[in-house]
């Protein structure tokens, strides 16, 4: 069930490499933003979501601060992982064993062939009321988001690789000439 | 329209057509654009997500985590502007000014964006402007704000910006907008 799968997933798979393509819709429905990309994680808590369309956005930890990078904006935010980015979905999908301690994990009712696990963020100041990961064969394959405005961010990941050998320089980050680099 | 500020040779007919053109842009009333605000200032900042729809008497203003959550929203009316948080927490006060620096440590000038944004001056005197060959701003100087105004599209008959960058001597802003619409008139 999904709590075996979650348990899986944070003991035996130590670092994945897959496609996603997330969608944000708003309390009536609409579509407020629509974006793909390629990620990365490597426990605990390195990942890299790179989005590429529409738009060019680099979100990158190395474990211990997040960076940013706005590409068209030209300007790099970043923050230290244990503030609220730190109960985050990509910091939840990177934490390490202890992520019983972040978030309350729990069966949820299964649906498209998945098996899906509701985690509930401890930290109050998250912005999210609940996040729910869709397991197949104990791989990540969707992530759902309710934020405490009621929009829904739906997450689906595809082309997933576990265990894939992953450079660790793709989770530094080297701030390019010219950009502006600003603290949260 | 690529060229830069410095090189626009402002030509009589230019004149007339950004004469034109702003007239045009003045009878816009309504708009709901959806982009990305980046926000510097003295080393902080944000970048993120923006939704906003604005008409002569409210404003709302949704903010977005780069990671899809929505962070913020800010309501206005014709005499309150209230912010709420993710935690829904409430902070309400008389001007945008003053609300986004006490609740987000940066001074968001809603006033003036509802003009600039259109790429067309606020009401209040205009220190210096430039525009292209076409007549489309390119530089602004008002109300404090050194302002810059790129990447125009036409919808439906209105050549609005696609990026606006605002300097003020605190707040560095640069607005992003990926979609413009119900704009009326």
């Amino acid at each position: 069930d999904g709590m075996d799968s979650v348990r899986a997933f944070y003991e035996k798979t130590q670092a994945v490499r897959a496609n996603f393509h997330q969608v944000v819709t708003d309390k009536q429905g609409r579509k407020v933003q629509e974006v793909q990309g390629t990620m990365q994680l490597k426990r605990p808590n390195k990942f890299r979501w790179d989005y590429n369309k529409p738009y060019e956005q680099q979100i990158i930890s190395d474990g211990k601060q997040v960076w940013l990078y706005d590409t068209e904006l030209a300007q790099v935010t970043v923050r230290d992982i244990g503030k609220a980015l730190g109960s985050s979905p990509a910091a939840l999908l990177a934490g390490g064993k202890a992520i019983e301690e972040t978030f309350t994990l729990a069966n949820a009712s299964n649906r498209d062939g998945l098996n899906w696990v509701s985690a509930q963020p401890k930290d109050k100041e998250s912005g999210f009321e609940k996040i729910l990961l869709g397991f197949k064969d104990n791989q990540i394959q969707e992530m759902a988001l309710l934020d405490s405005f009621g929009h829904n961010t739906k997450i689906v990941f595809s082309k997933v690789e576990v265990n894939p050998a992953l450079d660790e320089k793709s989770f530094l980050f080297k701030p390019p000439k010219g950009v502006d680099v600003v603290g949260e | 329209c690529a060229t830069t500020a410095h090189q626009v040779t402002m030509s009589a007919d230019s004149l007339a057509r950004n004469q034109t053109h702003l007239e045009r842009n003045a009878t816009i009333q309504q708009f709901s654009l959806q982009g990305r605000i980046g926000v510097q200032t003295n080393s902080k900042g944000f970048s993120g997500g923006l939704q906003w729809q604005h008409s002569a008497t409210n404003d709302n203003i949704a903010l977005y985590s780069p990671l899809g959550g929505q962070v913020a929203q800010i309501t206005k009316s014709s005499n309150q502007i209230t912010l709420t948080d993710a935690n829904g927490k409430q902070i309400s006060a008389a001007n945008a000014e003053t609300l986004t620096y006490n609740a987000l440590g940066w001074s968001l000038p809603l006033t003036g964006l509802s003009d600039w944004s259109l790429g067309r001056p606020s009401s209040s005197p205009v220190l210096a402007s430039t525009w292209d060959e076409q007549g489309l701003l390119t530089t602004l100087n008002q109300d404090g704000w050194k302002i810059e105004f790129s990447n125009y599209t036409e919808q439906n008959g209105l050549w609005l910006p696609g990026k606006i960058s605002l300097k003020s001597d605190q707040v560095n802003l640069k607005l992003l907008v990926e979609s413009w619409n119900n704009i009326t008139n």
